[in-house]
């Protein structure tokens, strides 16, 4: 039986946090979550193999980028889908340019259908 | 003690950045692919099929539908996209990018605007990526709905 991908998922909202995680695990997923920078930053500290992560952009009133530099620093080139439902201060389009400079391969609005997500770790996980 | 960057470089170097963005749209005659248009097609081409309505674009571009909805129509009109009613609801329209409108992105102006970037060494250029980051980050600038607004006419 081989081990399952390993995905963090951050996400500072629960409730969202709970379906994806949910979802993702009834996918055959395994998931590291946090809700938080420093959480998540201390679980990639952590866990030696982080196959994948999903992140939520904008987590309350800070952004992923620690975190996504955290993984880079790491010389695992771990994919990185992220995730937002936009800010008050900046629009979708700025957001997705930022997580695009900041390292991330897939940016998905949110609300978003499990389908486009499975599609996108899918994706991620075999490019 | 850091001192305080001067002013009038500064404004040197806005206007050069201003300069720098404006010309890369070769033309600005109304026959032309406008900037919202080009950001409308950029969208249609990353995007997957259920989020290419008038009314998600609108919201990741920070815009009311109204503006989307006449660039939209002006790209159909140019046959650069096309319309289709959804199957389970036909009051809304999902968005296609035409052949002529994949061909048309391959001459997008940011390729041309990327081509110069490239051409300064790469420390210049992860500068110059940090700080349009921090830029947009920072001084919060993107969102500004009626300046947005108006420029989207």
């Amino acid at each position: 039986m081989t081990n399952p991908k390993r995905i963090l998922l951050v996400e500072d909202d629960a409730a969202v946090r709970d379906i994806i995680k949910e979802f993702l695990t009834s996918q055959g997923f395994g998931v590291i979550e946090a809700g938080n920078v420093d959480t998540a930053i201390a679980a990639i500290s952590a866990h030696a193999s982080i196959d994948l992560a999903v992140i939520d952009f904008w987590l309350e009133d800070t952004t992923a980028i620690p975190i996504m530099d955290a993984l880079a620093s790491q010389g695992t080139r771990t994919p990185v889908i992220a995730i937002s439902g936009g800010n008050e201060t900046i629009d979708m389009e700025a957001i997705q340019a930022i997580s695009d400079i900041s390292g991330a391969v897939t940016f998905l609005q949110k609300p978003f259908a499990k389908e486009a997500l499975i599609d996108a770790v899918t994706a991620a996980l075999h490019a | 003690m850091e001192q305080d960057v001067d002013d009038k470089k500064l404004i040197a170097s806005i206007i050069l950045l201003e300069r720098f963005v404006r010309d890369i749209y070769p033309s600005r005659k109304s026959s032309a692919i406008q900037p919202l248009q080009w950001s409308i097609l950029r969208y249609l081409a990353r995007m997957p099929a259920d989020r290419r309505e008038v009314r998600f674009i609108a919201k990741f571009l920070g815009l009311t539908r109204a503006p989307v909805t006449r660039a939209v129509a002006k790209l159909e009109s140019r046959t650069l996209v096309c319309q289709r009613s959804n199957a389970d609801d036909a009051r809304t329209k999902t968005i296609y990018l035409t052949a002529s409108g994949k061909t048309a992105l391959e001459y997008d102006p940011v390729i041309d605007a990327v081509a110069r970037v490239r051409t300064l060494p790469v420390d210049t250029q992860r500068e110059f990526i940090n700080s349009v980051r921090s830029i947009a980050l920072e001084t919060g600038g993107t969102n500004n709905d009626q300046s947005k607004e108006d420029i989207a006419r």
